[in-house]
C-alpha cells in the first residue's frame, strides 16, 4: 500500500511539475506577446495606451478598421481593440471595461455592431485570447456564464489545451501571427452558412441590451463621444439572411441618439472585397476605412487636428 | 458524479484511504462502506432516486431469500420470480417509458392530444443499469446458478457498487456477488493497472469522445444545411465518439474497481477491429448482449431450431436491446438495423466465423481482414444516425443528405485545421494503442512487463496527454441517459 502511494505521488510530481512549467512558459510568452489575440488583451489588461480614438467590437472591427489608415485621416492616435467573439455582454464586460479601467480615457469609441451582438453566444475560441488572464476575479462573470472554462480550468495546467499544437507552439516560440496578415487571405468562394433566423430573438436578450445601455451611459457621464458603426456586410449571404429591419428598431430604442454609421451595404454583393459573408478582405478593408474617416470628418464626430492626411 | 469531474478526483482517493487504511480488516465494514459511499455517490446527483435503488435492491434481496427458502415449492417460487421481475420492469417502464407510449398511443388515436396523460417525470440516472442486475440475480437465485444471499449488506454493496451503479457494467451475481462475501485485501498489480485503466478511460472520453462531440454536435444540430461529407465526417466521427465515451466509461469503472480489489466483468474487447457485424456485437457492451442472450434469447430457444426461428430470436433481441436505450422510434429501429445486418449472416450459417483476436500474433492485418474491419466500421456507423438522430424523420433525411451531391467534395467548416489535426492525432493514438493491445485487457495493460519504470513513464505520459489533448468542453457521458 506504501509503495503504492508512494509510486502514485512519483507519477504526479512528474506529471504535473513539467505542465506546471509549461503553463508557466505559455503565460509568460502571452503576457508579452505583440500578436494576435494578445496585442489587445495585453492592452487591456496591463494599460499604457494613450489612444484618442479607440474601435471596440468583434472581428469585425479587428478585421475591417484600419487604425493606420483611421489615424492618418483624423490625425488621431488610434486604437484598434477589436477581438474575436460578437456578442456585446463578452465585449463589454471582458474588453470594453478592462481597457477603460487601465488605460487614457479616449475622446470617441467606435463601437463596430453587427446583428450578432445581442446573439447569445460564446464561441470556445474566445477563451484562448484571456488564458493569461483566467484567474483574476474579473474572469468569475465569464466562468459562470461559458461553457468553455470551468472554475477548475482556471487552476489546472495546460488551460491552453484543447485550441491546437500549432498555436500552443507559436506561444511557445513567441510567435503569435499578425491579425491582419493572418486574416486577409484570398477571397474565399465559400461564404459562412450562416443561416440565421429570421427575426431572430433580440428581444430575448435584455441582459445584453442592459448592458450596451450601461455603456452609452457610462460614455455620456465620462465625456467620451460615442459612435455606432455597422460595418459592411454581404447582402446575399447574410444581410438578406438577417432581420436587419428588427436590429435597426432594437438598437435606435437602446441606445436612442448615438450616432449609427450605416455601411452594411456599402459594398453589397460584391465579392471582390469580401474575406467572407461577414468579413471584408485587404482591398475591402482599405475602402471601408478611408470612408469611415472621411464620415467621422465630415460628420464632426470628432474634430481633425492639423497632422490630418488627405484621404 | 461523473468520473470525469473534479468531485470524483478528490472522491475516489478519499474513499479509497478510508478503504484500506480503517476498514482494511473487516468485511462488514467494507461493505457497508461500500454501500454508504455508493449511495453517497449517487446521491450527488439526484439523493430523492436513493430510494429507488433501495425499493429495487430490496425487492430482489427478498426474492432470493424466499426462493431459496421455498426452493421445492416450485409453484410459489414461479410466482415469487415473476413478481419480482414484474416489479422491477414496471418501475423501469414508468419511468422511461410511460410518457413514450402514451405519446406514441395519442398520435394514433387522439390526434396527438396528451393534455393531462404525460407524468412528465425525470428519468433516474443508471435505472437500466441497476434494474438489469438486480434482476439478473433473481434469476440466477431461481435458476440455481448462486445461493441467495442472507447478507443485506453485501446484497446491496453488489447492486450499488459505485463504480458501476449508473452505466454499468451490467455484473452478474455469479461474478460480482462472491467478492463482496470475501474479505479483501490490497493486491499493488491489481490497483496499479487499475490506475493505468482509469487513465485510458480518460483519454478515451476526454481526448477522443468529447473531442468528437464538438464537431459531431455542431453538424447534427444543422444537418440540414450540411454537406454529404461533412454528414459522412460526422457519422464516423459519432461513432468513435459513442466508442470513445461509453468503453473509456466502463474503463475508468472497471479500473476504480481495482483499486478496491474488485474485478468487474469486460465490457468492451475492442468491437472496431471486428471483421464482421456478429463478431462487432461479441465485443460491444458485452454485458448488456451478454445479459439479453442469458436473460432472452436462449430462455426464447436461442439458436436451436429452426433457421426462421432463430431469425425470428435475433429480431427480438435487437428490439428489445434499441428499446432499452431509451424510449424513442429512433432506438427500436438502430436495433432493427443492426438485426437486419446481422440476419444474412445466420442465414448463411457464418454469424460466429470469427471468434479469435484479428490478425493474432501479426502486427498488421491481411488487406481481406483490413477491408472487413473497414466494411464492418461502415455499417455499424450507418446504423448511429438513427441513434443519434431526434426522430426518424431526421434521421431519414440525414441519410439522404449523406448521398447528396456534394458528398464527395471535402467542404469542412466546422473547425480550424489545428484543432482537426489535434482530433486525428487522438484518434488516430488511440487506434493504434488499442490495435498493438488488442489481445489485452485494456489499452494500457502492462501484464506483458515487470519493469517499473516503464510503467511509470507511460502514467506519466498518459497524463500528460490527457491535459494536452482534452477538449476545451467535457460533457456527461452519453450511456448516462439509459
Amino acid at each position: 500500500m506504501k509503495r503504492f502511494l508512494l509510486d502514485i505521488l512519483l507519477v504526479l510530481v512528474l506529471s504535473f511539475v513539467p505542465l506546471y512549467l509549461l503553463q508557466w512558459k505559455i503565460d509568460n510568452n502571452a503576457y508579452k506577446s505583440h500578436g494576435w489575440p494578445y496585442h489587445s488583451v495585453n492592452t487591456a489588461f496591463q494599460g499604457g495606451i494613450d489612444a484618442e480614438v479607440v474601435f471596440f467590437g468583434s472581428s469585425i472591427v479587428q478585421i475591417d478598421m484600419d487604425s493606420d489608415i483611421i489615424s492618418k485621416a483624423l490625425g488621431k492616435k488610434c486604437f484598434n481593440m477589436g477581438m474575436s467573439g460578437y456578442s456585446f455582454d463578452y465585449q463589454y464586460n471582458l474588453i470594453i471595461k478592462s481597457y477603460l479601467k487601465r488605460n487614457k480615457k479616449p475622446e470617441l469609441i467606435v463601437l463596430g455592431v453587427s446583428p450578432q451582438a445581442f446573439l447569445e453566444h460564446w464561441n470556445p475560441d474566445f477563451v484562448y485570447s484571456f488564458l493569461p488572464y483566467i484567474s483574476r476575479p474579473e474572469f468569475d462573470f465569464y466562468c459562470e456564464l461559458s461553457k468553455d472554462v470551468t472554475q477548475m480550468d482556471r487552476y489546472l495546467p495546460t488551460k491552453y489545451s484543447g485550441l491546437g499544437i500549432g498555436r500552443i507552439w507559436l506561444l511557445l516560440k513567441n510567435r503569435q501571427p499578425s491579425s491582419r496578415e493572418d486574416c486577409f487571405t484570398p477571397m474565399h468562394k465559400d461564404t459562412y452558412n450562416v443561416n440565421f433566423p429570421k427575426n431572430y430573438p433580440l428581444e430575448k436578450n435584455p441582459e445584453i441590451i442592459g448592458y450596451l445601455k450601461e455603456f452609452v451611459q457610462n460614455c455620456k457621464r465620462d465625456g467620451i463621444q460615442l459612435v455606432m458603426v455597422l460595418p459592411p456586410m454581404h447582402k446575399r449571404d447574410f444581410y438578406d439572411q438577417c432581420d436587419m429591419e428588427g436590429f435597426y428598431s432594437l438598437l435606435k430604442k437602446t441606445v436612442g441618439e448615438v450616432p449609427l454609421l450605416d455601411y452594411s451595404l456599402l459594398f453589397e454583393k460584391n465579392d471582390e472585397y469580401f474575406y467572407e459573408s461577414t468579413h471584408l478582405n485587404s482591398p475591402g478593408a482599405k475602402i471601408f476605412s478611408h470612408k469611415l474617416a472621411q464620415d467621422i470628418l465630415e460628420l464632426g464626430i470628432v474634430g481633425a487636428t492639423d497632422t490630418k492626411q488627405e484621404i | 458524479m461523473i468520473f470525469n469531474s473534479l468531485e470524483y478526483a478528490i472522491f475516489l482517493p478519499v474513499v479509497f484511504l478510508i478503504y484500506w487504511k480503517i476498514l482494511n480488516r473487516n468485511l462488514f465494514l467494507q461493505n457497508l462502506f461500500i454501500v454508504a459511499v455508493s449511495y453517497f455517490f449517487y446521491g450527488w446527483w439526484n439523493w430523492k432516486f436513493l430510494i429507488l435503488i433501495a425499493f429495487t435492491s430490496l425487492c430482489s434481496f427478498l426474492t432470493g431469500i424466499i426462493i431459496d427458502r421455498f426452493r421445492f415449492r416450485h409453484t410459489l417460487i414461479k410466482w415469487i420470480g415473476a413478481s419480482n421481475i414484474l416489479i422491477n420492469i414496471s418501475i423501469l417502464a414508468l419511468f422511461k417509458y410511460y410518457d413514450f407510449f402514451v405519446k406514441s398511443f395519442a398520435e394514433k388515436f387522439l390526434d396527438g392530444n396528451t393534455e393531462g396523460l404525460l407524468l412528465n417525470i425525470i428519468l433516474p440516472v443508471g435505472i437500466s443499469f441497476y434494474t438489469f442486475q438486480a434482476l439478473s440475480y433473481g434469476i440466477d437465485v431461481y435458476r440455481e446458478k448462486i445461493k441467495a444471499t442472507r447478507n443485506i449488506v453485501e446484497f446491496f454493496a453488489f447492486v450499488s457498487f459505485f463504480p458501476q451503479l449508473v452505466a454499468g457494467p451490467i455484473e452478474r451475481a455469479t461474478n460480482l456477488l462472491p467478492q463482496f462475501q470475501k474479505r479483501r485485501t490490497f493486491d499493488l498489480a491489481l490497483a496499479q493497472d487499475g490506475i493505468r485503466q482509469i487513465l485510458w478511460g480518460l483519454f478515451k472520453k476526454i481526448a477522443v469522445a468529447d473531442g468528437c462531440a464538438v464537431v459531431v454536435n455542431e453538424v447534427f444540430a444543422s444537418y440540414q444545411t450540411q454537406s454529404g461529407s461533412s454528414l459522412f465526417i460526422a457519422i464516423i466521427l459519432f461513432t468513435i465518439q459513442i466508442y470513445g465515451d461509453f468503453s473509456g466509461y466502463s474503463d475508468i469503472a472497471i479500473g476504480s474497481s481495482k483499486l478496491f480489489g474488485v474485478r468487474l466483468m469486460r465490457n468492451f474487447n475492442y468491437p472496431y477491429f471486428s471483421r464482421d457485424i456478429a463478431e462487432l456485437w461479441r465485443r460491444w457492451h458485452i454485458s448488456l448482449t451478454t445479459w439479453f442472450r442469458d436473460y432472452v434469447y436462449i430462455p426464447l430457444g436461442g439458436s436451436r431450431g429452426s433457421k426462421a426461428r432463430v431469425i425470428r430470436n435475433t429480431l427480438i433481441i435487437f428490439t428489445i436491446s434499441g428499446m432499452w436505450h431509451g424510449a424513442n422510434w429512433t432506438f427500436i429501429c438502430w436495433g432493427l438495423f443492426n438485426a437486419l445486418l446481422f440476419i444474412p449472416l445466420i442465414i448463411l450459417g457464418k454469424n460466429r466465423r470469427f471468434r479469435d483476436t484479428v490478425a493474432s500474433g501479426k502486427l498488421f492485418p491481411s488487406p481481406v481482414e483490413a477491408l472487413r474491419i473497414i466494411q464492418t466500421f461502415l455499417l455499424f456507423a450507418l446504423a448511429f444516425i438513427l441513434f443519434r438522430s431526434p426522430t426518424i424523420y431526421d434521421a431519414w433525411n440525414y441519410f439522404i443528405g449523406l448521398f447528396h451531391w456534394e458528398t464527395f467534395t471535402f467542404i469542412y467548416k466546422f473547425f480550424d485545421i489545428s484543432r482537426a489535426n489535434i482530433l486525428a492525432f487522438v484518434i488516430g493514438f488511440m487506434f493504434l494503442v488499442e490495435w498493438l493491445q488488442r489481445e489485452r485487457e485494456h489499452g494500457l495493460s502492462l501484464s506483458f512487463t515487470k519493469r517499473k519504470w516503464l510503467k511509470i513513464l507511460v502514467e506519466v505520459v498518459m497524463i500528460w496527454l490527457i491535459f494536452l489533448f482534452r477538449a476545451r468542453e467535457t460533457g456527461e457521458f452519453i450511456y448516462f441517459q439509459f
